[in-house]
């Protein structure tokens, strides 16, 4: 309700209370009436108008305007059943007022009583013209589009020049997907009241609507500058700038809207960033992070989230800068790794342990943290440091990440049994299930040429369990390979290949299958795809190596 | 015209005083460069003279593939974040790759367009890009005058925070000279202007696959240029200038900077 209302309906219930309810043996009731408005209008605080106005209520149970007030309270509340009921009784005690019709028919609007709320919209006149939203409200509640439409036209027919009225025929039709209609009437709304707010808020749906993100894009900023003061659309605004990959603009709006306040630009840019993030857009997200490094160089976030992008562009010297000045600001263990795994990937040993041993104080309750140092010792293929950070993620957390990334190392740093030993520890206990484990025993155990069956029933499990995992896949070809059953291997280690081609044990199965199969050009072919993969890969190397004088 | 003046932390360039640049011409190692900060924190506190570090972290212009470029990227700015972690005077550095910039831009506090890159539009551009302070030095193939469509690029992205250096004028094959006729052209762009007094003592691969030079004349220069109104002096100095990897003819060695600067700036 517009203050101005709530003015004039103070003056109106101080006289009506004194007109109808001011009883001489009962003074008390009048200040119970003054109460609930007081309560209602200026401090909003529905409940305690609505304890007030029914104790006086009580006292006059018979004054059709307090049972008014009630089922206006009621509707505020949220509880148009009540306030329907409430408006009801008034109607049968003679009130007749407009404000009466409005309340009935926002109060069935609400319970999705479409005819009903138009026969007392009618009634109420002209005075409500500015509430025909409650048409929307009512096709909302009872998804009664179509018949909605063909109320608020009627009515529109009756007040054609009304802005609102215009503006709920345009929101009606958008929310049946009438586009062309919707936009008619919305711009004939803000033709009649350029001021009207809900009109540009769905003149800027529609557009979003049919993709055209370019005009959304400028109403939204006519919108922005009509109403400087509408916070929560600055912010949708800036939202839905990113969302269609306008990042200069939204940045830009960012500083523009929120100047001087540091603490909102930086917040909205870190939402930026994140969304960006979240969209896997890297670049937009470094334009974000970079420009939160501009607005405050003493925040490690910005620098952090900036070396995430970069090391994610594949940028990882930009990378490792970002983390360094992150870490400077703020040492914290989650970039320390982050700047681990960028040296381990850039081959600066020397570097990754600097890192490790500045970190390992601060970082050594954190199982997170051994493990993805594992993870980094692990890409430099110095196994015996990564067993050790795994070994001290398992004392620190209890999940089987850690245990299966020790396997991992042992089995790459050639210890196959303590493999298979961690791994079937695992096994028998609550994780016997997991398709990772089964997988990958079966595998060490074919590759081995050891318990077949076994390992097949391991295999299968895991299979049966993701059908489509190219691991598992050519695991399962592998120890078909190893049975001697050449073709059916090829069958499976193709279809892994498929899924996933750019695995390196796949390649170098593929090429030894060819080989086994006599045809040496396709298994070289392979072979030399894995050394692509792995530039260190012995195996691959020493087979293109033995067949490559003599083919 | 008066000229802009653009303030550095606590320096201002093209302000009343004219400040320094000084530094190693390339970062060798993590050592070196901290000693080399140090001593010049120290000399130039005491000469009071507004100091701003300078040090490359990639001589990616060597005259020869066998030249030492220092220790790259990004090993060698992280030394320059090191340094920029235990001081607080400005740092500068020299950009060679539009991808290096914004992360020599965290580090650096002034980014420098390298002399024969001057002209190379998208790096200055990507340079002034980031609103850093730039400082463009004049190619030795630049007349003076031209420098003005220099700055226009980094000016065409909002960046008015320009410096501009000569650094010597190609004469013949294998010898710069110092024309000083430059200082006075350039200033009236309105942008400070340095003078790099030990790069114009350069003889540009008349060391036989390596650039000569002559230290001596360092000094005089440094005169002139201040005499001529220069923003500042820009100088590259070594602890041990005989067995640094670039410019060992023209380096400053450390133990004559506190000297060379009492004469130049007296």
């Amino acid at each position: 309700m517009k203050l101005l209302g709530k003015i004039s309906l103070l003056i109106l219930f101080a006289t009506s209370a004194t007109a109808h309810c001011y009883d001489a043996k009962n003074p008390v009731v009048l200040d119970f009436y003054v109460s609930g408005i007081l309560d209602e209008l200026w401090s909003n605080d529905y409940h305690s108008a609505l304890a007030n106005f029914v104790v006086a209520e009580t006292y006059d149970p018979d004054d059709p305007y307090l049972k008014e007030e009630i089922a206006r309270v009621y509707l505020m509340l949220g509880n148009p059943a009540q306030g329907y009921v409430k408006a009801k009784e008034a109607l049968l005690l003679g009130d007749k007022s407009k404000d009466l019709y409005l309340i009935l028919a926002q109060a069935a609007a609400q319970l999705g009583r479409c005819s009903e709320a138009g026969k007392y919209f009618s009634k109420a006149g002209a005075a409500g013209l500015n509430y025909a939203d409650i048409f929307l409200t009512c096709a909302k509640n009872s998804g009664e589009w179509k018949k909605n439409i063909k109320i608020v036209k009627k009515i529109l027919k009756k007040y054609p020049k009304n802005a609102v009225v215009n503006a709920v025929l345009g929101e009606l039709y958008r929310n049946v997907g009438d586009y062309e209609k919707a936009k008619k009437y919305l711009f004939r709304a803000i033709s009649l009241d350029d001021f009207l707010n809900q009109a540009y808020i769905s003149i800027i749906n529609t557009y979003i609507a049919t993709q055209n993100y370019d005009s959304a894009l400028i109403m939204l900023d006519k919108y922005v500058k009509l109403f400087p003061w509408d916070e929560g659309v600055k912010q949708q605004y800036i939202e839905k700038l990113a969302v269609y990959g306008k990042y200069d603009r939204a940045i830009e709006l960012t500083c523009e809207f929120y100047k001087p306040d540091t603490l909102t630009i930086k917040m909205t840019l870190e939402k930026l960033g994140y969304n960006a993030l979240g969209a896997n857009d890297y670049y937009n997200g470094l334009k974000v992070f970079r420009k939160l490094i501009e607005v405050d160089d003493a925040d490690p976030i910005g620098y952090y989230f900036a070396g995430k992008c970069y090391d994610e562009l594949w940028c990882p010297e930009s990378a490792v800068v970002m983390y360094r000045c992150a870490l400077d600001l703020a040492p914290d263990c989650d970039v320390y790794t982050d700047l681990a795994l960028v040296w381990a990937r850039l081959g600066e040993i020397d570097s990754l342990f600097e890192s490790f041993t500045e970190s390992t104080d601060l970082c050594a309750d954190s199982a997170s943290y051994w493990h993805w140092m594992g993870v980094a010792f692990r890409a430099a293929k110095i196994y015996p440091l990564a067993a050790h950070c795994f070994e001290e993620a398992m004392q620190h957390s209890a999940g089987p990440d850690a245990a299966f990334s020790l396997a991992d190392v042992r089995e790459r740093a050639g210890f196959r049994s303590d493999a298979i030993a961690i791994i079937d520890s695992l096994l028998h206990s609550e994780l016997k299930d997991s398709p990772t484990l089964l997988n990958y025993l079966g595998y060490i155990l074919a590759d081995d040429s050891v318990h077949l069956d076994y390992a097949e029933s391991l295999i299968a499990l895991a299979l049966e369990k993701e059908p489509d995992n190219p691991a598992y896949l050519d695991s399962y070809g592998w120890l078909l390979f190893r049975r001697g059953d050449i073709k059916g291997a090829l069958k499976y280690i193709k279809k892994a290949a498929k899924l996933y081609g750019d695995d390196t044990e796949i390649q170098l199965h593929l090429g030894d299958i060819y080989l086994k199969l006599g045809d040496i050009e396709r298994a070289r072919h392979h072979w030399w795809r894995a050394v692509q993969l792995d530039p260190d890969n012995k195996i691959a190397k020493s087979r293109l190596e033995q067949y490559r004088d003599e083919h | 015209m008066s000229i802009r003046q653009i303030k550095v932390k606590n320096v201002v360039i093209g302000g009343e005083k004219p400040v320094l640049v000084a530094g190693p011409c390339a970062i060798e190692n993590e050592d070196m460069v901290l000693r080399t900060a140090e001593t010049l924190a120290q000399i130039t506190a005491k000469l009071e003279i507004p100091f701003i570090f300078k040090a490359s972290y990639d001589k990616a212009n060597r005259l020869s593939v066998r030249s030492g470029r220092g220790m790259g990227f990004p090993k060698g700015l992280l030394v320059l974040e090191k340094v920029r972690r235990n001081f607080d005077f400005p740092i500068l550095t020299d950009v060679h790759e539009t991808y290096q910039v914004e992360a020599a831009a965290s580090v650096a506090d002034i980014l420098q367009i390298p002399a024969f890159l001057c002209r190379q539009t998208d790096l200055v551009l990507a340079a002034a890009s980031t609103q850093k302070p730039v400082n463009i030095k004049k190619g030795q193939f630049l007349a003076p005058e031209d420098m003005k469509f220099i700055a226009e690029k980094a000016e065409s992205v909002g960046n008015s925070h320009i410096i501009l250096t000569e650094r010597g004028t190609s004469f013949g094959y294998h010898d710069l000279v110092f024309d000083p006729r430059s200082v006075v052209i350039m200033k009236e762009f309105g942008y400070p202007v340095l003078v790099d007094i030990t790069h114009m003592c350069q003889k540009p691969g008349a060391g036989g696959g390596r650039s000569g030079g002559d230290r001596r004349f360092a000094v005089p220069f440094g005169k002139v240029a201040l005499a001529l109104g220069a923003d500042g002096i820009y100088m590259e100095t070594h602890p041990d200038p005989e067995n640094a990897i670039s410019d060992r003819n023209i380096q400053i060695p450390l133990a004559a900077v506190e000297q060379t600067l009492s004469e130049i700036f007296a």
